[in-house]
């Protein structure tokens, strides 16, 4: 049987997969928000693990770190903040499972038919952290300082936004 | 493993992101399917990166860029629908009709 050859990698790639798509449903459609928002850090940690497979670590460690860890905070909290009882309206909902269905029919479609000229690499290789390191600070070292700004941009922005005028 | 699992597991998501931009009105909601896309587009990368030019760390630098920027972007979303629900004590995007002309 073809099930006793099976790669591990292939199986985990499976099971990851799954995981995604299967929580990503639960994050959407989920009654209740605090599921939704668990269900989303699940996405995240399996997406995680996914870049893990292909090789990248620290791009695998920063999505748990970052993703996983402080944006899953963030909006756990404002589940929080914000009482329930949202009702969502369903008028549109036929056609839209329609539109994203038909849409990935047809990337789904492209992708098999040009995917047929990519083949699986040789290897797959890992980069050590003073190697990204090196590459982020020394090609992309100007990047790296727009990005901080933008990032103190936004953090100013957020305080900027939520702060209680006093009248 | 062809590559084209990867790219068709990143479509799947971006077809689910598309799907709970369109029918959501929470905009809770709309924020969780805007991350699912981000996490489809960073997928797209890393696995591209990794098949196509595996001695070039560009790609990867480039999903670190992303994920920062994923975190300011999920930051001030959630301001705003903080200020929505301050302001209009809902967060249903149906319901904000202030600037309607």
């Amino acid at each position: 049987m073809v099930f006793f050859m099976v790669d591990p990698a292939d199986l985990s790639f499976l099971l990851l997969a799954s995981v995604t798509i299967l929580s990503a449903l639960v994050a959407l459609e989920a009654k209740e928000l605090v599921y939704a928002a668990m269900a989303l850090a699940v996405t995240f940690a399996a997406t995680a693990g996914l870049f893990m497979l292909l090789g990248a670590f620290y791009v695998a460690f920063f999505q748990l770190a970052i993703r996983t860890g402080a944006v899953m905070v963030l909006i756990l909290f404002v589940v929080m903040l914000i009482r329930r009882g949202a009702r969502e309206a369903v008028g549109t909902r036929v056609w839209a499972i329609i539109a994203s269905i038909a849409f990935f029919v047809v990337t789904a479609w492209i992708i098999m038919i040009v995917g047929s000229l990519w083949f699986s690499p040789q290897s797959l290789s890992t980069f050590s952290v003073t190697e990204l390191g090196t590459s982020l600070l020394v090609s992309y070292g100007v990047a790296l300082v727009i990005l901080a700004i933008i990032l103190i941009m936004a953090a100013t922005g957020t305080l900027t936004l939520i702060k209680e005028e006093k009248e | 493993m062809p590559l084209a699992y990867y790219l068709i597991l990143s479509s799947a998501l971006l077809g689910l992101g598309f799907y709970g931009l369109i029918a959501k009105t929470s905009a809770v909601r709309m924020l969780f399917a805007i991350e699912i896309l981000t996490i489809a587009a960073n997928l797209n990368l890393v696995a591209f990166s990794a098949y196509m030019s595996p001695s070039n760390v560009s790609g990867q630098v480039l999903v670190l860029f992303s994920i920062a920027l994923g975190a300011a972007e999920a930051a001030v979303g959630l301001a705003i629908i903080i200020l929505m629900y301050r302001l209009n004590k809902t967060v249903d995007v149906s319901q904000l009709r202030r600037l309607k002309g």
